[in-house]
């Protein structure tokens, strides 16, 4: 056995190794004896639950915000990934447009919609025509590592919105925290500042309805933490 | 439906069905974007690939969402379709580029060359190995090896991802964690050498 096949035999994953169901109960503090006793004994466990816990609580810092944000525009925008309702096999991948190839296209487009926050026509579909994803809400504050509980939640408009719906998650998706707004900003109040205590990353979403209460638009959830000390 | 939870979401797509239901998954995945986009861009490390690399999740998860057993959290489940991806994406662009430039230099552990391996059984030395790694290395070292050498994640990758802020990042973790290891085989390899005092005993330390 050379040294990499034996860093390899000695790291990988056992029979004993813990299910996802464990692991995320472990990321939320919440093991089962059980795990929480292989724990300490498995290196590839905890690298597992870490790894694990770098995608749920994630936060983009400062230098990331733009990229991540212009992934996620491009992911709402070109919905490529309906792309593959006819199939679900690996040919799929063949005839969906890589963004690559468009990006100078993209960052013009992107440009231009995000920053005037107007409605684009939708990226054509194989079997619906879906106007309401057409609108987009992009978030604006809070995101990344804050230095102060933020005192405001911040959006863009959505033409013929009415009423926006805010919520204050966990990062697990849970709902901890609910408000309506008029406008595309909610002052956020005590009870809810006090939800954001030192390190613990929370994310916020906000929909949009009009007048009927029909939903015009959502926004993705958008990670954020108050870091005690931090910039 | 914003007051829906994934789970009652996937619920709700897979009583409708497609396309019916498809309004639920929209829902259902555009609350994801963000944290899948910072994770592939993280991987990635660049704005291109990562974009790639999170609409293919998109795809795959969008192609399997019929079978989410709900037996984990559907954050999770998004996960795991994540981390395979991106880690095969990336072992295939680091074969491809024969780059080498990404890994870390691996010498000889003791027992591993002609020492000791011939008297302990492979799977036993692994075993061995197993504990020791459990119990020599730190979280941050035990993560950092197991991305670079179970998964294959370039170290660079592996710094952002866990966003390491030391100078050198993911190596130096690599570094102090083979360091401990070979400390720790070492004394294993003394013990295993030395004569023993009668049949089947081992004296004590």
């Amino acid at each position: 056995m050379n040294s990499e096949d034996f860093l390899r035999a000695s790291l990988e994953r056992g029979e004993a190794c813990l299910a996802a169901a464990d692991l995320e109960a472990l990321v939320a503090g919440q093991g089962s004896p059980q795990a929480a006793e292989h724990l300490p004994r498995c290196a590839y466990c905890r690298g597992e639950v870490e790894v694990l816990r770098s995608f749920l609580e994630g936060v983009p810092t400062a230098e990331e915000s733009s990229s991540v944000r212009r992934i996620e525009q491009n992911l709402r925008t070109s919905a490529a990934w309906k792309g593959d309702r006819r199939s679900t096999g690996p040919w799929a991948f063949l005839g969906r447009p890589r963004v690559g190839m468009a990006a100078a296209g993209l960052a013009a487009a992107l440009a231009v919609g995000v920053f005037l926050n107007q409605p684009r026509p939708s990226a054509p579909e194989a079997d619906t025509v879906d106007v309401v994803r057409s609108m987009d809400i992009v978030g604006i504050a809070p995101t990344g590592d804050l230095a102060e509980p933020p005192s405001a939640v911040r959006w863009s408009a959505v033409p013929g919105a009415v009423r926006y719906r805010v919520s204050l998650e966990e990062v697990d998706g849970t709902s901890i925290w609910r408000q309506t707004a008029s406008s595309a900003e909610l002052v956020l109040p005590a009870e809810a500042r006090e939800l954001m205590t030192d390190r613990k990353t929370l994310r916020w979403a906000v929909s949009a309805e009009d007048g009927e209460s029909k939903t015009l638009a959502t926004s993705t959830s958008l990670p954020f933490r108050f870091v005690r000390g931090s910039k | 439906m914003s007051s829906l939870t994934d789970e009652e979401l996937v619920a709700k797509y897979l009583e409708a069905g497609r396309p019916a239901g498809t309004r639920y998954a929209d829902e259902l995945f555009q609350r994801h974007y963000g944290r899948v986009a910072l994770w592939c861009f993280r991987l990635a490390g660049d704005r291109e690939m990562a974009t790639d690399l999170a609409q293919d999740v998109f795809v795959k998860a969008w192609a399997h969402l019929d079978h989410f057993r709900m037996d984990s959290r559907f954050s999770t489940w998004l996960y795991m379709i994540a981390r395979n991806h991106c880690f095969n994406a990336l072992r295939q662009k680091q074969r491809s580029k024969e780059d080498a430039m990404d890994r870390a230099d691996i010498e000889d552990f003791p027992g591993t060359a002609a020492g000791f391996d011939r008297d302990l059984e492979q799977k036993e030395l692994t075993g061995v190995a197993r504990e020791i790694m459990a119990a020599e290395l730190s979280p941050v070292e035990a993560k950092v090896m197991m991305l670079h050498f179970v998964e294959d994640v370039p170290l660079p990758a592996i710094s952002r991802t866990l966003g390491l802020e030391n100078a050198s990042g993911a190596k130096a973790y690599v570094v102090s964690a083979k360091r401990k290891l070979k400390t720790a085989l070492n004394r294993l390899a003394l013990r295993s050498r030395r004569p023993s005092t009668g049949e089947g005993s081992t004296p004590d330390e």
